[in-house]
Order: C-alpha cells, then sequence, then structure tokens
C-alpha cells in the first residue's frame, strides 16, 4: 500500500517537474542549459549520424541497384527495339530508293507498260538461273514478255507463267542468248549465259575494234526485246587468228543475286519468235588478265 | 510416316532450297538439305520409303525451278539409291556412313541432273561442273550431314519409338 501510494506521488511530481521544464523552456529561461548540453552531446550526435548514414546508404545503394538494374533491364529491351525499328527503316529506305528508280524508269518510257513484281525465290538448282516473281497470268503476263529493272537494265524474259507467279529466266542462264550491239563500236553479237554466272557476246566482227568498258545494248535485232536496253559492260576481249570471230566478256549490268523488285514490260509486241535458240556449249573462257 | 507430314515438310526443304540456300553457296555449289534428308531416311527407314520421299520432294524441287520437269526426281532417286546400297551393310561406323553418303548421293543427284539438261539442250560444260557446282556442293553436304543425320534419325524415334536404328 506505502509502495503504491510512493509510486503514485513519484509519478505526479515527475509530471510536475516536466510541466515546470516546459513552461521554462518556453520562456527561455533553460537556453543557457540547453546549450551546454547540446555542446557535449554534438559530436557525438554527429559521429553517430556518420555510422549510421553509411548504413542507410547502404541500403539505400542496395535498393537504388535493384531499380539501377531494373531501369537498364528496360533501357536495353528499349534499345533492341530501337535497333530493330532503324534496322526496319534501313530497309524501307533502301526499297524506296529502288522504286523511285523503277518509277524514274516507267515515267522516261511511257509508251510501255509495266506490271511491278517482287522476285520471291531463285532456282533451287545450282545449274539454272531462274528467279520467281509474284506476278502471273492473272497480272497479264505472258511467257517471252521482257524483265527489267531500274536504269533500263534488261534482266531476263518471262520463261513459264502460272496464275500468280511466274519464272523469269535470266540474262546469265546457260540457255539464255540475246542480240545485242556494242555501243561504241556499234557491232551486233550474242550474248549468252555462262556457267560462272557472267555474259560472253559471241560472234562479233573479227575487224571491229571492241573497246573496254564497251556498254552492250539489246540490238532489237529478231524483234523479240525492246531496243537500247541495257546488258552490261565490256570486261575483256577474246581474240584468237584462227577463229572468224570474236568474244568480248560482259559484267552484267546488274548484281542477279540481289534482284527484289523488277518490272515485267507487258505491251512490247513479240515480232520474231518468243525466246532465241538455244546457244551451243562454249568452251571455258580463258581468264583474261 | 504419315504422308500429311511428309508432305509439306518436304515443301518446307524445298522452298529453303530456293529462298535460303543460293545465300549458302561456295563457288557454285549449295547445300541441298532436302537431298540429305531423303537419303537419311532411307537408310534409318530402310523399307524404300526413301523413295516416296525423293519422289515427293523431287516434284517439289521441279515444280518451283526451271529446269526440265523430272530431273530433280529422277537425281534424287538415283542419290536415295546410292543411300540404300552404302546403308546395306557397305560402312558401318554411324560417323562415317553420312560423310560417305553425302559425298556419294551429291555426285549421283548431280550426276544425273546434268546429263538430263544435256538431253535437253541445256549447254553445260561437265568439267565447270564438277569442279566448280559438284564437288563445292558435296563438301558443304558433307559437312551438314551429320547434323541432318542425327535430326533425321531424332525425328524417326519421335514417329516411330519402336525401331529407330540405323540399317
Amino acid at each position: 500500500m506505502n509502495r503504491e501510494r510512493s509510486r503514485t506521488w513519484l509519478v505526479l511530481v515527475l509530471a510536475a517537474v516536466a510541466v515546470i521544464l516546459l513552461l521554462l523552456h518556453e520562456g527561455g529561461q533553460l537556453q543557457p542549459i540547453e546549450n551546454v548540453v547540446n555542446t557535449v552531446l554534438g559530436p557525438i550526435e554527429r559521429a553517430a549520424s556518420g555510422v549510421f548514414g553509411g548504413l542507410g546508404n547502404l541500403f539505400g545503394a542496395v535498393r537504388d541497384l535493384n531499380e539501377l538494374r531494373t531501369r537498364n533491364a528496360e533501357l536495353e529491351t528499349e534499345n533492341q527495339d530501337l535497333l530493330t525499328e532503324i534496322a526496319r527503316l534501313r530497309g524501307l529506305e533502301g526499297e524506296n530508293g529502288v522504286l523511285r528508280q523503277l518509277l524514274n524508269f516507267t515515267q522516261e518510257n511511257p509508251t510501255y507498260k509495266f506490271q511491278t513484281a517482287a522476285v520471291i525465290g531463285r532456282d533451287p538448282s545450282p545449274y539454272l538461273r531462274y528467279v520467281t516473281i509474284n506476278a502471273g497470268s492473272r497480272e497479264g503476263l505472258q511467257p517471252g514478255m521482257p524483265v527489267v529493272t531500274a536504269g533500263s537494265t534488261l534482266v531476263g524474259r518471262v520463261a513459264d507463267v502460272g496464275l500468280r507467279s511466274s519464272k523469269v529466266q535470266l540474262l546469265n542462264d546457260l540457255s539464255s542468248a540475246v542480240n545485242v550491239r556494242l555501243q561504241t563500236s556499234n557491232v551486233t553479237g550474242l550474248a549468252v549465259g555462262q556457267q560462272d554466272g557472267s555474259l560472253l557476246a559471241q560472234y562479233l566482227p573479227l575487224t571491229a575494234e571492241i573497246a573496254e568498258n564497251d556498254i552492250a545494248l539489246t540490238s532489237g535485232l529478231g524483234g523479240n526485246l525492246p531496243r537500247n536496253l541495257v546488258v552490261g559492260q565490256v570486261v575483256g576481249i577474246e581474240k584468237k587468228d584462227f577463229d572468224v570471230s570474236q568474244s568480248a566478256q560482259l559484267r552484267p549490268a546488274t548484281d542477279y543475286e540481289r534482284l527484289d523488285v523488277v518490272l515485267v514490260i507487258t505491251n512490247f509486241e513479240v515480232v520474231g519468235p518468243a525466246m532465241d535458240a538455244t546457244p551451243e556449249a562454249t568452251p571455258t573462257p580463258t581468264p583474261v588478265p | 510416316m504419315s504422308l500429311y507430314f511428309v508432305i509439306p515438310f518436304l515443301a518446307l526443304l524445298a522452298i529453303f532450297q530456293s529462298t535460303a540456300a543460293p545465300q549458302i553457296r561456295i563457288v557454285g555449289g549449295s547445300l541441298n538439305l532436302l537431298l540429305l534428308s531423303v537419303m537419311s531416311w532411307e537408310q534409318i527407314e530402310a523399307r524404300g520409303e526413301g523413295y516416296v520421299w525423293a519422289f515427293i520432294g523431287g516434284v517439289f524441287l521441279d515444280l518451283i525451278g526451271g529446269g526440265p520437269f523430272g530431273a530433280s526426281i529422277l537425281g534424287l532417286l538415283a542419290a536415295t539409291f546410292v543411300a540404300n546400297r552404302l546403308g546395306g551393310g557397305l560402312f558401318r561406323d554411324r560417323l562415317l556412313l553420312p560423310l560417305v553418303t553425302a559425298v556419294a548421293g551429291t555426285f549421283a543427284y548431280n550426276g544425273v541432273y546434268l546429263i538430263l539438261l544435256r538431253i535437253f539442250g541445256v549447254p553445260i560444260n561437265p568439267v565447270n561442273a564438277l569442279v566448280q557446282v559438284v564437288l563445292p556442293s558435296a563438301l558443304l553436304n558433307m559437312l551438314a550431314s551429320p547434323i541432318v543425320a542425327r535430326l533425321m534419325l531424332a525425328l524417326h524415334r519421335r514417329v516411330k519409338p519402336a525401331g529407330a536404328v540405323w540399317q
């Protein structure tokens, strides 16, 4: 009982002291004592802050590290998406360039009608040089129609026609033969495909002066191709004394391995036979030094 | 194996030959996955099913290509015959068999194909063809043959678990 009463009195006294201190603090009378206490406690407080602050930074760093990792992953994903988009746009840019060139060609040749087609496949045989395009009889294609690409370059001729696709025989196919005229020397010959993918202009007059870099154009002889379509460029001359004619190695005017989009001339009227005769096998050409 | 699977499978391989395979070339030779798959299947199945595959695969190749129709069919049948003979006991070594089959089958396929091209008037030089096409193709096919053989074996085990062994 006494102990309980003592405790009660203690609580009341301490509460009263607290109230008194509160009143003194509000009145400013405790300031000198507070200054002394703060002067002593200050350094201790700073040291403790340094220790516990480092721990806090550590926890903060761990927390930040996770956030940084998440953000890094997001940025990497976004970067990958952007790279993919850049690649796609570059592809479109290239395609746009090709289509613009084709458009220029059609505008420069207003008398012809064209059907645009994309190359969707190549001949699986390594001996034959055909490509498959996504236009067929439904688009008005017929065998023998000339196929060109940008820059008035002849690529080949339509060989087989399906409903929605066709096979185009490229100029450098072994069975292909096109009447050509060399632009500078003005001589005519027959450009045939070679096994290595190049072209050989045969049956050129032996007395003709043929220069390298001369341009081979379609001559129009035979009536099965338009005139003045670019076939290739002379890169070498073969001339033997005992021959009755000379030949010229031609570099094709376009890279047949990179054909994407072509134009089929649909209103050219063939006068002669649709396809030239298959040339005989030629001996292995001697490389020109 | 059901034709419902075989036909689309071989069609896909033929499309691969016309789209991706021309990009994988050494000189003029190219990889022929359809040829390797057909020969491997004949050696695994050993009941003539490879010949059916060769026929169907050849039809797809000839439909896609511009050569004489039937040339790929006959070439693949010849290669399958060679695979059948080789797998019949000449080589028991499972490592060596796909390699030898790839080389021999490539020569058989291209040999028949070239003969038919000449018959149909394509002016092809056999020496050039051998050096520029056949030999590089044989090399590419030989390099790919172990992988194709293992894949075909795995396919066979999946389809016919009871009898998947080499001849």
